[in-house]
């Protein structure tokens, strides 16, 4: 025990005084920040553009629908560059969009906008241009034409242009809130953000610190330094200290980060008005305290059950080439498991994620995402940890036999094989 | 005499072959023993299984009259390994105090011995002060100086130094050699292996030799020489009498062969022959006798003899892997 901290010691200091350390845990908060405020900063700025104003408007509806458009579109910001709005005779539309098509393509305008004859009872509205994929622009776009159509139905119903224009004149914007049975908090997008958030640090941690481990443990096998320190304690004992060391320094870091974030969060109002954001300040989701300490447990069992096995590769090779092949089913575990995160986080209830819950290799991510999503039943979280603290002790227990044999093991690369007699074998 | 290591009955197996093979060593307190054996012979497993790395198959192994995987036990022994090493990327003070630690030696009391080592060696001097730099920084003879430290810091009983003189320069070879008979005198133990004969012969109270596996002999330098069975006499007469000399000399019952070099004659006595009686026999016989010495055979060919007998084809390199 005393000589498993000793162990640990050592790789916590060593680490902890290395100047990557303290680079990555500036790092982890800047990326945090950029990912909390950029969206944020560019939500706010996202003004549509003055592009809109530069297209043409093929109106063959004969109603001034067109006209009416373009002066919505103008909406005083774009000055003399207004849009060109040109009434076509329902035959000659065609001919006039493939003008308008080649004006598009050498540049000379943006985009055209093709309003088609008939207002009832299916309007025939399409558009074509180079910032087709602007979100914003065509979001502008469609709600104005769509308001105009309205108000042009309304005009020819015998409805007086005013009173149309008041009735039109509507400004709405559905505000969001999550809501579960712990109360409500936050937006529904930002929950989803947030828990995106988690699962992409809980993998990149699990990754970046099991590869530490790896680097590690052929670190002391290639200088043999391993053999020395294995005279005076167990190679179990190293593994452990190791896998505890490292896993400390993930810790630590993490803790800085948070405590970083935590004061740039509580701060986020001033400092977006810095930023010359004056959006409101969104009210981040709720984590309860139990999700947290969860959370927290999958971290922990997560790193272990990979840390464990990653030592035990860095066990088997003599040679970088080797560490980058033989650990490549590993990663994969990983790199798979953060590839379901996406889908995950869409339907969190789906039979998918379900089933990722209860394999111990993905739970660790695939848990805390979902139970940032979603309420999960307590015997279901109970079941998937149960099984992920199986796969710790198998993993670890496979780790050390590995890793006991493989550190004083030199040469050729060991075959699958030769590493299940390992496993078997006694020291 | 209680023993620092006692060995009974160990055999290992690896996948391919059978590295030690029912290995029994006795090894007294206060000696420079000697494990000495052909590249591959099973002297780093048989090492590695005294410090309890790897579990022997069968058999036990008691260190100072404990055995060997008992808490603390392996604390009480310092190694030099083979294959050296140490963290590169740590400095050489903080490396030292790890190792001390491992030991369980207090963190303060550690650091006082690092610092008397690392003067005693000339890692710290006027100019600069080695303790501090990284150990990559270090010259190979300086990081091999630092890996004696490390050995030694916790002041073990027993030192096991696995080909101790491999690869060290003349200086450091000096150095080391000063160590061990330091360390006999304040009544430690030094086990040492080695394939080199000339360094185990100067330096060695006791010795084993072993190959493929197995011990070929066992027991202090004159006990090892005496069990080889052959005894020489170095012979050198005046003059005359050659012919009733020359007839003492072909007694069976004395000796058995005869080198004469002219100036001086080798003489391999029979087994069980008593010198005394061919030097009787010769002075009957009325030789003048200028020289009658009786020559010990060296390591070297006690080494040579046993272990080619062992394999006959005269390969003595051996086939397996340590």
């Amino acid at each position: 025990m005393r000589k498993l901290w000793i162990v640990a010691q050592r790789e916590f200091m060593e680490r902890i005084r290395s100047r990557w350390f303290i680079v990555s845990t500036v790092l982890v908060p800047g990326l945090l920040g950029l990912i909390l405020f950029i969206p944020l900063y560019f939500t706010s700025r996202a003004v549509p553009s003055t592009d809109m104003a530069r297209i043409t408007i093929l109106d063959a509806t004969g109603s001034g629908l067109g006209t009416q458009v373009a002066a919505k579109l103008d909406g005083g910001i774009a000055g003399d560059t207004a849009a060109r709005v040109i009434a076509v005779a329902p035959a000659a539309l065609a001919a006039a969009e493939s003008s308008a098509t080649r004006d598009v393509i050498s540049g000379a305008r943006k985009g055209y906008l093709a309003l088609g004859p008939a207002l009832w009872p299916k309007p025939d509205v399409r558009y074509a241009g180079s910032n087709a994929t602007s979100t914003v622009d065509m979001a502008r776009l469609q709600r104005i034409v769509h308001d105009e159509l309205i108000a042009t139905r309304l005009r020819s119903a015998g409805m007086d242009p005013h009173q149309v224009d008041a009735l039109t004149a509507l400004d709405m914007q559905m505000s969001t809130e999550r809501l579960s049975a712990r109360g409500r908090g936050g937006s529904g997008e930002l929950s989803i953000l947030v828990a995106f958030f988690v699962a992409f640090v809980l993998y990149m941690t699990i990754f970046f610190y099991g590869q530490i481990v790896l680097r590690g443990v052929m670190e002391e096998k290639q200088t043999r330094v391993a053999e020395t320190v294995v005279s005076s304690v167990r190679p179990d004992t190293l593994l452990f200290g190791k896998i505890l060391g490292v896993g400390g320094v993930a810790g630590a870091q993490l803790i800085i980060s948070a405590i970083i974030s935590a004061i740039f969060i509580a701060n986020r109002g001033p400092i977006l008005a810095r930023m010359g954001v004056t959006a409101p300040v969104v009210a981040l989701p709720h984590v309860a305290p139990v999700t947290a300490v969860l959370l927290v447990v999958y971290f922990v069992l997560g790193y272990i059950i990979y840390s464990a096995l990653f030592a035990a590769i860095g066990s088997m090779v003599s040679s970088e080439q080797d560490a980058q092949q033989i650990q490549m089913p590993v990663a994969m575990l990983l790199i798979i498991t953060a590839l379901f995160i996406q889908p995950v986080t869409f339907t969190p209830e789906g039979r998918l994620g379900e089933v990722l819950s209860f394999i111990p290799f993905s739970s660790p991510i695939i848990m805390p995402l979902r139970m940032s999503l979603i309420q999960i039943p307590a015997w279901r979280v109970a079941l998937s940890l149960g099984v992920l603290i199986v796969g710790c002790w198998v993993s670890v227990w496979v780790a050390a036999r590995i890793y006991r044999t493989g550190l004083l093991m030199y040469g050729k690369r060991p075959s699958p094989r030769e590493i299940l007699r390992w496993i078997r074998a006694s020291r | 005499m209680p023993l620092a290591v006692s060995i009974d009955r160990i055999s290992k197996r690896f996948a391919n072959h059978q590295a030690v093979r029912d290995l029994s060593l006795q090894i007294p307190t206060g000696m420079v023993y000697g494990l000495l054996g052909p590249n591959g012979a099973g002297k780093t497993t048989t090492i590695r299984m005294i410090l309890d790395v790897i579990e022997p198959d069968a058999g036990s192994i008691q260190i100072l009259g404990a055995p060997n995987g008992q808490p603390g036990v392996v604390d009480r022994v310092g190694y030099l390994p083979e294959e050296r090493g140490l963290y590169r990327r740590m400095t050489v003070r903080r490396v030292l105090l790890f190792l001390a630690q491992l030991k369980g030696v207090p963190p303060v009391e550690a650091a006082r011995r690092i610092d008397a080592w690392l003067e005693r060696l000339q890692l710290t001097t006027p100019e600069r002060d080695w303790g501090a730099a990284r150990v990559e920084e270090l010259s190979r003879g300086m990081q091999q100086k630092v890996q004696f430290i490390g050995a030694l810091v916790h002041d073990p009983e027993v030192i096991i130094l696995d080909e101790p003189f491999s690869a060290l320069d003349p200086i450091n070879a000096q150095a080391l050699k000063d160590i061990i008979l330091e360390l006999k005198h304040a009544g430690k133990t030094v086990i040492f292996s080695t394939h080199l004969m000339e360094s185990a012969e100067r330096l060695c109270d006791a010795v084993c030799i072993i190959a493929q596996g197995t011990k070929l002999v066992d027991g202090t330098l004159a006990e090892v020489r005496r069990a080889h069975g052959v005894q020489q006499v170095a012979l050198a007469l005046d003059g005359g009498a050659r012919d009733r000399v020359a007839r003492v000399l072909e007694d069976r019952t004395l000796v058995t062969r005869v080198d004469d070099s002219n100036q001086v004659i080798d003489v391999d006595l029979a087994p069980n022959a008593d010198p005394q009686r061919l030097l009787r026999a010769l002075l009957d016989a009325g030789a003048i006798v200028q020289r009658f010495e009786l020559v010990q055979p060296s390591l070297h060919r006690v080494f040579v003899d046993r272990v080619s007998a062992l394999q006959p084809n005269g390969d003595s390199m051996g086939g397996a892997h340590a």
